[in-house]
């Protein structure tokens, strides 16, 4: 028997032009589905979604505009690793009481074969559950009953939203497979909405027609789009190691709304940078704030202006750490202030706009040339490139001028030097924003991640090694040791931690230079003890010249990849060993050089080793970039497995006849 | 799950005027290896009756570094039944002044959620603050009315490691007429006090240097000191009771929570008549039915009102084919008397600590999952029955070896759940390996895994081939390997077996220069042993679970190369385990043979660097290289 499904009668402003049924028939569950055993696109999935269908339209009633959402979906169980997707989860938004999301007719049925035969277990409403995820958002849940390996789960749903500006976005990609993934969109004619589609994978099918007629809105009718987006035969969406937000990745369709046609004026909701730079600037909580920050650090600054023959660069450090050391953050992310930069410097707290933007204003007051850049943070996702979205930002840093060097400033951490930012505004693009003009401004950095350990060893007779390790941390690898050693209430547990997490190492005497300096090379240097042979009273000795290294793997262990490796910054690790070996051996192979590069400035990495009577040097260096495109992956790895490789090779040392 | 972690959390205490204490004034010895130093906390409990009770909580704490940071986070659970009064959050600076009052509506109140549950009707308040500067303190402080009366929470003075405690106190204001049974551990004796027919118990913990986070050591909820309190009788959601003794509570439980939950339809009570007609045994018979539920159902929980207690008839668990810890043991329990074979609902503390219940001190909150027992002719089985994977009779390190309670008609009954030891818990490697002149590795490995090691590999069978070869690719890291002809068969049994198997190749996986090559003779075993150095360790040292590993490599050397370096054999010692290392050169064939066995048990805290020692030299050998060298 075929299912009537209620959802057509749901919504009013449909003519039988407008018929879904053609785009997913529901019940259509034949015995040939049920007895599939395999997921014709991906032989190794557990799940996929036989036909995935969401339909949004435009509609009116006596609140005023609402969407309506439609989905539709019919998933096949291969088995039961895959029973994980019969839990469904609906997110529903809602501002107060008065304005939420609502949904309604949920059905679904599992079908399952039982002697041949089809049956149908239905979802009871008693089972479905609603929860507060926040004061914004609830969630709806239900699992389907009488799953077992093979069969098939089928549901629906329909969610009534006021929330007109986002006309809700489709994942085409999923974490199981799906063979077909159908978006439609219907939208009257006044209603002008900007379409984007993000990710790799291609539309197999895109319609746009028109329906005559089709809105009437208080005896005002219209034509509608009606927008169809297909996509055929889509892979299942894997995340991968070193990889940046997923979802900048997972091909998906989104809708904002641009413009709305009424009563023949136009209201404009998207716009163009230049509106963006003067909503701002009419903004109370932009660049009004900076305008209102700008004597907040007068007196400070005014002392810095005139000190003699102070350069440009570093009146601007002076205003950086200033600003920088007044406040702490909040932990509230924002481009816009929250409260206001007044009361952030009374209270010395703010989120990232307070923050920033008063040290946009802190700086323009020194009179350096300083401009806003808005951003989004990495677990925002990238903002959108090809027309501004507002709403993409959730970030603001300064951007100062001098000469021909610009320098990207974020006072909202104290751990940061003159000139980084923190790796979640580590993100793609951010926007400048001036009065002169608006522009994108690349957010990849220059400086490292570079740190150089040297150990100066000496071999004694009792087998161990003596001697002093130095560790010099520069630019994004000061910044992470700092963050790590500020996790201990004191440099000596710090330190107690290091020594008691090798048990062969013995730390004498440590000293931690510039811990609180961030603009300074962070060293740490320790006078150790490490435990090397039993006995030296063996003719051969076989020593690795990674001593505190036990052994390496490689991190990168797949084939190939589909998305980028991301480190965040550059990376370089260089490694020396000087090392006295006693006076009885000789060291009789010395390990060939090696020099290997990437192509596109990829990186390198060179290791030499060279003897001196009985002093031993070995050192080595790894530099590889931020970024590396999946195409490039393949150098990558076998770089690091050249890497590995060589550190396999220990040195052989001889006791002299 | 039970939803027994919301009300341990459920905190409560006085309404006196507290002072916050510039922290500079805070004696250095609580502020050493601390992340925390609470200055006041006052707990206190007023049960008015069964059905009326009020937990308040006055607690001011110092956060001095970041560490700590997670400390400062309230978290209330409650429920829908639950009032909340008086919530105030203050925060000061380190001098002592207050900075913020936190608003109500900047405290999140949600619906509780967590990895197990699909849905449970527990709420919670939640505010993380964000803290700026340290040292800082807070001041939290609430009430609780409750009309259940069959939790009373627990106190645990000192609740985490890193926090020192100046002051704190637990009180319980209660009618003569409430009797009470308490457990304490490492607590002085409370004082007791009666006014006309109110009783009044202080309990108080003070002065308390903060205690170091130690390896290998036995849970928290078992070493730091604690209180727990259990009422004679209660009230839960309407219906009353009362315990004096597990017997007790297992009749409640049964009479109120189980009975007739296991009614069936008939035609299911024919389907399994049908199923087992022609298995020889009751095991056997068992054994089937136990597969059935299996293969129909999956664990899915929901925890609504008294469903907290209450089992999902098995009825219901036929239609629905889930439930969760509950209803799906007492629906096999159901099947298995449709065959006629009597098994037992047992309550236990799940989870890999292995605490058990306290066998002389009954209370309902020392429990969070069920499994069934299976009284057998022979020998007890034992089922987890919310597991699609897990073979009949077998616990694993969720349930093993410790005290569970029987629950059935005839009351409660406190038994131990079996255990596995070191020779149970066994991984046997053999390893036919050929390295060519060039460096390049390849070979035959096949491996038995048995209990808590067949844990460790038997979810392979449940992952997609990728994530299964990107799993090997993590834990047998040679560089370039690929694995052929992978398989891994499972020998489902009261003590599991996985047999793994695989030929694979590795390009360049030894080192190479001039004329030798340089490489480890076990390179699938790496047995990351090394231990944390713990100087003064103050805690015994509790090895959970031991196992017995044996490795034999027989590695074919190429042609022309003959060894130069061989690591040394081993034979070492310690009170908890010993290692074994042969390497044998025989013709072109190198042997290894290697063997390391930890037991498990409680040993005294002396020992822990014995064992740092060993497994540091362990390290040492396991890693030592090979050395060839062409002729």
């Amino acid at each position: 028997m075929k299912r009537i499904f209620y959802f057509i009668l749901l919504l009013p402003f449909f003519t039988s032009a407008q018929d879904i049924s053609a785009d997913f028939l529901p019940g259509a569950v034949s015995i040939q589905d049920l007895q599939q055993n395999i997921c014709p696109i991906d032989t190794t999935a557990n799940a996929f979604y036989i036909d995935d269908f969401g339909y949004a339209s435009l509609n009116t009633n006596d609140d005023g505009y609402n969407i309506s959402y439609m989905r539709h979906a019919k998933i096949k169980m291969l088995n039961k690793k895959g029973f994980d997707e019969a839990t469904i989860e609906i997110i529903l938004k809602k501002s107060d009481t008065f304005k939420f999301e609502k949904i309604s007719e949920i059905k679904a049925v599992t079908y399952y074969l039982e002697n041949g035969v089809i049956q149908r277990a239905e979802l009871k409403p008693t089972n479905i559950y609603k929860e507060e995820l926040n004061k914004y958002t609830d969630r709806v849940k239900f699992t389907m009953p009488h799953l077992e390996d093979g069969c098939i789960i089928e549901y629906s749903y329909n969610i009534i939203s006021p929330y007109i500006f986002n006309l809700s976005s489709w994942d085409f990609q999923e974490s199981i497979p799906k063979t077909k993934s159908l978006f439609r969109a219907v939208i009257p004619g006044i209603f002008n909405y900007n379409a984007s589609l993000k990710g790799t994978l291609k539309l197999s099918d895109q319609k746009a027609t028109i329906i005559s007629a089709c809105f009437n809105d208080r005896g005002i009718t219209c034509d509608c789009s009606d927008l169809r987006y297909t996509m055929l035969n889509i892979p299942a969406f894997k995340t991968e190691e070193y990889m940046t937000n997923p979802k900048n990745f997972i091909s998906s369709v989104s809708f904002e709304l641009m413009e709305v046609f009424l009563n023949g004026a136009t209201r404009k909701f998207t716009k163009t940078w230049e509106n963006i730079y003067q909503d701002l600037k009419a903004d109370s909580e932009f660049f009004g704030q900076i305008k209102r920050g700008s004597d907040l650090f007068k007196t400070e600054i005014d002392s810095i202006k005139i000190v003699p023959e102070i350069d440009e660069l570093s009146k601007a450090k002076s205003v950086y750490s200033l600003v920088k050391n007044w406040f702490n953050w909040n932990n509230v992310y924002g481009y816009g202030t929250e409260n206001g930069v007044k009361k952030a410097y009374t209270t010395h707290t703010g989120n990232i706009g307070d923050i920033n933007l008063a040290l946009v204003a802190a700086l323009q007051y020194a009179g350096i040339k300083t401009e806003p850049v808005l951003l989004s943070t990495r677990n925002n996702g990238l903002p959108v490139e090809i027309y501004p979205v507002i709403t993409d930002f959730n970030y603001v840093i300064a951007k100062v001028n001098i000469d021909d060097n610009t320098y990207l400033l974020d006072a909202t951490d104290k751990t940061l030097d003159f000139g980084l930012l923190p790796y979640q505004a580590l993100n793609g693009k951010g926007r400048a924003i001036s009065k002169d003009s608006t522009y994108w401004v690349n957010l990849i950095p220059v400086r490292k991640q570079r740190d150089l350990t040297q150990l100066d060893l000496k071999l004694k007779e009792d087998g161990k090694f003596y001697g002093v390790l130095k560790k010099y941390f520069y630019d994004y690898a000061a910044y992470d040791e700092r963050k790590s050693i500020q996790k201990f209430a004191t440099e000596e547990e710090f330190i107690n931690n290091l020594d008691e997490k090798q048990p062969r190492l013995k730390i004498n005497n440590y000293k931690i230079n510039n811990l609180n300096s961030p603009s300074e090379i962070l060293i740490e240097e320790f006078e150790i003890e490490l435990d090397g042979f039993d006995n030296l009273n063996t003719g051969k000795l076989f020593l690795n010249p990674f001593i505190l290294i036990k052994r390496q793997e490689n991190p990168f262990k797949l084939v190939k990849r589909d998305y980028p490796v991301d480190f965040f910054t550059p990376t370089e690790e260089i490694y020396i060993l000087n090392l006295e070996i006693p006076e009885k051996f000789n060291i009789i192979n010395l390990p060939e050089s090696v020099a290997l590069k990437l192509p596109n400035d990829g990186g390198k990495y060179l290791f030499s080793a060279s003897k001196n009577g009985n002093m031993l040097t070995i050192s080595q260096n790894l530099s590889l970039k931020p970024i590396f495109q999946s195409n490039e992956y393949p150098y990558l790895k076998e770089l690091m497995n050249k890497m590995i490789l060589n550190n396999k090779v220990d040195l052989i040392l001889e006791r002299s006849k | 799950m039970k939803r027994i972690l919301v009300l341990l959390l459920l905190l409560s205490s006085l309404c006196k005027a507290q002072t916050v204490i510039n922290t500079s004034l805070i004696a250095t010895k609580f502020k050493s290896y601390a992340n925390v130093v609470i200055q006041n906390d006052e707990r206190q409990v007023e049960i008015k009756n069964e059905k009326e009770i009020y937990y308040r909580v006055k607690t001011t704490f110092t956060i001095l570094n970041k560490t700590g940071d997670d400390f400062a986070d309230f978290t209330l659970f409650y429920l829908p039944s639950d009032k909340i009064k008086g919530l105030s959050i203050i925060s000061y600076d380190a001098l002592g002044n207050p900075t913020k009052k936190v608003k109500i509506s900047d405290i999140s109140d949600n619906s509780y959620r967590n990895d197990f549950s699909l849905f449970e009707d527990v709420r919670v308040k939640n505010y993380i603050p964000s803290i700026v500067s340290y040292p800082c303190t807070f001041t939290y402080e609430y009430e609780v009315r409750k009309s259940n009366s069959l939790f009373i929470p627990d106190w645990y003075p000192q609740n985490a490691y890193g926090v020192s405690v100046m002051k704190s106190s637990y009180k319980i204001i209660k009618p003569s007429l409430f009797q009470i049974r308490y457990k304490d551990h490492l607590l002085s004796k409370p004082l007791e006090s009666s006014l006309g027919d109110i009783d009044t118990l202080t309990w108080s913990f003070n002065d308390e240097e903060s205690l170091r986070q130690e390896p290998f050591s036995i849970s928290y909820r078992e070493r730091l000191p604690h209180l727990l309190i259990s009422p004679n009788q209660f009230s839960y959601e309407g219906v009353s009771g009362s315990m004096k003794n597990w017997d007790d509570y297992g009749k409640w439980i049964y009479k109120n929570m189980l009975y007739k939950r296991d009614e069936l339809k008939y035609e299911t009570v024919q389907k399994i008549k049908e199923l087992v007609k022609d298995t020889p045994n009751q095991l056997a018979a068992a054994k089937l039915i136990y597969e059935y539920v299996q293969q129909k159902c999956r664990y899915i929980s929901v925890q609504v009102g008294i469903g907290g207690f209450k089992p999902m008839s098995a009825q219901e668990v036929d239609q629905l084919g889930y439930g969760d810890c509950k209803a799906l043991t007492n629906y096999t329990l159901s099947l298995l008397k449709a065959a006629g074979i009597k098994s037992i609902y047992t309550e236990v503390l799940a989870g890999d600590e292995k605490i058990g219940l306290i066998p002389d001190f009954a209370s309902s909150s020392q429990g969070n999952h069920i499994i069934l027992c299976l009284p057998m002719e022979k020998d007890t089985v034992w089922l987890e029955c919310t597991s699609k994977e897990t073979p009949f009779g077998y616990l694993g390190d969720f349930t093993d070896d410790r005290n569970v309670l029987l629950i059935s008609e005839e009351g409660g009954k406190v038994v131990r759940t079996p255990s596995y030891n070191y020779s149970n818990n066994m991984q046997i490697r053999n390893a036919y390996l050929k390295l060519d002149s060039i460096g390049n590795l390849s070979g035959n490995v096949k491996t038995s895994f048995k209990a808590f090691e067949y844990d460790s590999k038997s979810f392979l069978t449940e992952l997609s081939k990728d994530d299964q070869v990107k799993y090997l690719k993590r834990i047998y890291p040679l560089s370039n390997i690929d694995f052929i002809n992978y398989q891994l068969k499972l020998n489902k049994g009261i003590l599991p077996e996985a047999v793994e198997s695989f030929d694979f190749k590795a390009r360049e996986y030894a080192g190479k220069t001039g004329d030798r090559l340089f490489f480890s003779l076990n390179p699938l075993n790496p047995s990351d042993l090394e231990i944390k150095e713990v100087r003064n360790r103050k805690n015994e040292v509790f090895i959970r679970s031991g196992f017995t590993h044996q490795d034999i490599v027989e590695l074919i050397i190429p042609e022309n190369f003959k060894p130069e370096l061989l690591p040394e054999s081993k034979n070492l010692n310690c009170s908890m385990g010993s290692y074994f290392l042969k390497i044998e050169i025989k013709g072109n064939i190198l042997k290894l043979t290697r063997s390391l066995i930890l037991k498990e048990g409680t040993y005294p805290a002396e020992n822990y660097s014995e064992m740092v020692n060993f497994f540091s030299k362990v390290d040492q050998a396991d890693i030592a290289k090979c050395v060839l060298n062409k002729n």
